[in-house]
């Protein structure tokens, strides 16, 4: 139960730059998820902070003290290992029971610690089996166990559910999330999957070629993406580049765009003369109020996929393809209109300005 | 599984293990009987223990006994005693690991003749280690450093020429103990000390016995070692078996060829089992 | 001290006594096996004061030499095949057939390896008396390697029947193949690494192989290793040890070398198309 300051953390491998000047603070039992696409720097970062690797430049703090110099076994963390990593010639007591052995526990105490984990965990009848006679949830279960056991600062988890099965993932995730909440504890969670990352987050710092590109709760992110990486990343979102004309009254500005003339409420004044802007397919109405006409969109329909809940439709504006989500059953044939064209509006609301066009 | 599979798969097998049962199993056989006074290819045959009562009785015996073992299990336990930091050494590679790698293990490729050949000169009254001393001093005058009463030589042999193997089958274990298990005992709070106690020690057991076992038997039997380098007052067993069997005395070196046999399995035994016990492993 | 300058410590340390491990015994060899007979080389004199191949030459045509090298040379293949040829049957019983006692038998395989050498030998020259086979001493040689290395060969021949993959022997049967184009196309690419190397193995083996070769052929058989070994005894002649040494030696080493490069290179092809 500790918080971590990084000041300026930097690492590098030879003349690649894996985390790149990163700055972020996170407080006592927060659960932050470091998401990005692979190579992104989010284990590296991961491997700064548990003190498997050191940092080129910049200064880790946890709790009060300076750790950046310090080895993995002198820091107050612990790690859940993507590969579980459990001890192959211990037993799955005596696997939670290292860290605590470590420390110099009384054998009572060990084992009362380990028991509560066992009940916790639902643990207690696999304690004198070996990991290879565990499946794969349960062996999550143990490297979990492993981990809480020594009650650390600071709790790491390393992608821990990508080797489980769907159905599995979301049951650990519920799991995880709460003993996290319950202990009170400060967790690091990396993983590249975004809908993990939007359930389980108190806050969720999005990396890219080792910067964090935008950082805040998963509101935020999701609803008000910063640059272009995040909200592609993030969600599904149809990216286009707009010039700015002007400001049509308070807060609502005027962008021409490849698709036409959009309204966007923005709220603060463009930086930039040119800017990224995008919206995301569930945002599109398609049987909209006609009283309404701000940005009002006419497309041709290309193809389509029925996914359910909805269906994706790929409509071309001005040789340009955008895609949307219509909710129910969508014949190709259009709103009632039969002729292949599809006619929708995007609330000005739900049209977001990103980072300038460089 | 029907008579003709049964026929079909016993002449597959002849041909091998057929033969392997036959000849060795006749030869241990001999060497059974032979100790007891029977299959004699001179004179009667009749079963008798006097050929183990005398052999007991004799001092000879029994200081060849204890000096085989002597070699047995020194050479054992020191290859492997050396042989381990130096696979921890190179167990993740480094600048110039594979030529030290390659240096070590150069004399498994080198026989064992040579290899006592090229010891001898060295040690030899006007050798190298001779010179060398004289030069710097340390010695007035050459020292007969060959075929010492305590065995060294023999023994520093036998570990030049076993430390390679016990390295290459250490290192293969302990290369195959993953990074994420010795980081996952890092992050639990074990340092150096306890991460090879805990947890290099016991995965890497198995392979600690086969070199163990493997270089016991090996130095046990030896004999060009000891005829070449070993001391002249004391007699491995083997070359005790072979004096016996220059003079025709067969059944005296069965006794002793027997003897050997068991002390190889059961040194063998206690090696295993100590290893075990000293270095834990999976239950 | 960082790890990096720790190693590098190491590293020196461990070169320097390599050297000492390596290159100075193996200078002395040569350089005793240069000694010319003219001028003796005691021990004021860092080199040999004279320097000749009269030694090499003087083996060669002199003592039994000759006769060494074509004894080992001839019996190390011979016994290369025979042993390959006897592991055959076994080696696919053991590999490709299900049967209890399978395990078993594996163990039994290496029964050779289990009895000291010497114990071998000794009996089985008894043995050969009991027999009646004293007949020649080639033969009786060539037996005993051949159960004595046959333990190498079946379970590396077993282990390359093993990886013989039944879907292309399938595809084979399926595509009409009789038995020996079957052979040739599902069985062959897979046992030929496994054959180089038991042939390469047990070769080597034989050629260092003293035992056997000491207790069953001396005097009228002479190898290699029994000629250096009888070389050390009684009439020791330093420069001629040195010259049967060298002789030993250095074909082993190539020998060696190249079965690692056979090793490490065989297996990618014996994983073939997995994947």
């Amino acid at each position: 139960m500790a918080n971590i300051v990084l000041s300026d953390v930097t690492k590098k491998f030879g003349a690649f730059t894996a985390v790149d000047r990163v700055s972020a603070q996170i407080s006592d039992g927060e659960f932050v998820t470091l998401l990005g696409p692979s190579g992104c720097g989010k284990t590296t970062l991961l491997n700064l902070i548990s003190g498997f690797l050191e940092p080129d430049g910049g200064t880790i703090s946890i709790g009060e003290d300076d750790v950046s110099a310090l080895p993995p076994e002198k820091r107050d963390t612990a790690m859940c290992f993507q590969s579980y990593a459990l001890f192959p010639h211990l037993s799955v007591h005596q696997n939670i029971a290292f860290g605590l052995k470590q420390k110099g526990w009384k054998r009572s105490d060990v084992d009362q610690r380990v028991q509560e984990l066992g009940g916790q965990l639902d643990l207690t009848a696999n304690f004198p089996k070996l990991p290879n006679q565990l499946s794969g949830g349960q062996q999550q279960r143990v490297a979990l166990g492993r981990a809480l056991a020594v009650r650390p600062g600071v709790i790491l988890f390393d992608e821990p559910l990508s080797n489980l099965d769907a159905k599995l993932r979301e049951s650990v995730r519920f799991e995880i999330r709460k003993i996290q909440s319950e202990a009170k504890l400060t967790a690091i969670y990396v993983t590249h999957d975004q809908s993990e990352a939007l359930a389980m987050s108190d806050r969720i710092f999005v990396l890219n070629a080792g910067r964090i590109e935008q950082a805040g709760n998963p509101h935020e992110i999701y609803n008000a993406p910063a640059t272009r990486f995040v909200a592609d990343f993030i969600g599904a979102a149809n990216l286009i580049e707009g010039e700015v004309v002007g400001e049509e009254s308070a807060g609502r500005w005027l962008f021409d765009t490849p698709i036409g003339r959009l309204c966007v409420e923005c709220g603060a004044a463009p930086s930039a003369k040119r800017h990224h802007i995008c919206w995301r397919p569930e945002d599109a109405l398609v049987e909209g109020d006609t009283s309404n006409n701000a940005n009002r969109l006419d497309g041709a329909v290309g193809a389509t996929a029925f996914q359910g809940a909805y269906t994706d439709v790929f409509v071309t504006i001005n040789g340009i393809s955008q895609r949307l989500h219509v909710g129910g059953a969508f014949a190709a044939s259009g709103s009632g209109k039969g002729d292949g064209t599809l006619t929708f509006r995007i609330p000005e609301t739900k049209i977001h300005v990103l980072e300038p066009v460089a | 599984m029907t008579a003709r599979n049964w026929l079909k798969i016993g002449l597959l097998l002849l041909p091998g293990i057929g033969l392997i049962l036959f000849f060795i199993g006749a030869v241990i056989y001999m060497a059974f009987v032979q100790s007891f006074g029977l299959y004699n290819l001179a004179g009667e045959s009749e079963f008798s223990l006097t050929f183990w009562t005398k052999i007991i009785a004799r001092k000879a015996y029994f200081r060849s006994v204890g000096y085989s073992l002597y070699i047995g299990s020194v050479s054992a336990i020191v290859s492997v005693a050396l042989a381990y930091p130096l696979a921890l050494w190179l167990r993740k590679p480094f600048t110039g690991s594979l030529a030290v790698s390659a240096m070590l293990k150069a004399p498994l490729l080198v026989h064992g003749l040579v290899a006592a050949f090229l010891f001898i000169n060295i040690i030899a009254y006007h050798g190298i280690i001779n010179q060398a001393m004289q030069g710097l001093g340390l010695w007035d005058e050459p020292r007969r450093l060959q075929n010492d009463n305590y065995g060294f030589g023999v023994l520093l042999l036998q570990i030049w020429k076993n430390m390679p193997f016990a390295l290459l089958l250490l290192t293969g274990a302990v290369q195959s103990i993953s990074d994420d298990i010795l980081n996952a005992g890092r992050d639990l709070g074990a340092g150096n000390f306890d991460r090879f106690r805990k947890i290099i020690a016991p995965l890497s057991v198995s392979a600690m016995q086969a070199a163990l076992v493997i270089i016991f038997i090996g130095a046990l039997a030896d004999f060009s070692f000891q005829t070449i380098a070993g001391p002249t007052n004391r007699q491995s067993l083997a070359q005790y078996m072979t004096f016996f069997s220059s003079k025709g005395r067969w059944n005296e070196a069965a006794v002793v060829g027997v003897t050997l046999m068991v002390l190889s399995l059961t040194g063998a035994g206690i090696l295993t089992v100590a290893a075990r016990l000293l270095f834990g492993g999976r239950r | 001290m960082s790890t990096a300058i720790l190693n590098r410590i190491l590293l020196i340390t461990l070169l320097a006594v390599c050297a000492i491990w390596l290159i100075v015994p193996f200078t002395m060899a040569v350089l005793w096996s240069l000694v010319d007979p003219s001028e003796p080389w005691t021990a004021d004199r860092l080199l040999p004061p004279v320097m000749s191949f009269y030694r090499w030459t003087n083996m060669w045509e002199n003592s039994s030499l000759q006769r060494a090298l074509l004894n080992s040379y001839t019996l190390a293949p011979s016994a290369a095949i025979i042993t390959l040829l006897l592991s055959l049957p076994t080696a696919y019983a053991l590999g490709r057939l299900n049967f209890p006692g399978r395990a078993a038998m594996k163990m039994v395989a290496l029964l050779p390896l289990v009895v000291p050498p010497f114990v071998t030998s000794i009996f089985f020259s008894s043995l050969l008396f009991q027999l009646g086979l004293t007949g020649s001493r080639f033969a009786a040689i060539l037996l005993a390697h051949s159960v004595l290395f046959l333990p190498f060969a079946i379970r590396i021949m077993t282990v390359s029947f093993e990886q013989v993959r039944v879907d292309h022997i399938n595809a084979a049967r399926d595509l009409g193949a009789p038995t020996l184009a079957r052979w040739r196309v599902a069985y062959l690419p897979a046992l030929k690494p496994g054959i180089l190397a038991s042939l390469l193995i047990i070769f080597i083996q034989s050629i260092e192989e003293f035992a056997i070769a000491f207790i069953v052929g001396i005097p009228d058989f002479v190898t290699i290793p029994t000629l250096l070994y009888a070389s050390m005894g009684q009439d020791f002649v330093r420069p001629n040890a040195a010259v049967l040494s060298l002789i030993l030696v250095v074909p082993n080493v190539i020998l060696m070398l190249f079965l690692e490069r056979l090793l490490k290179s065989a297996n990618p092809a014996m994983s073939s198309g997995k994947g």
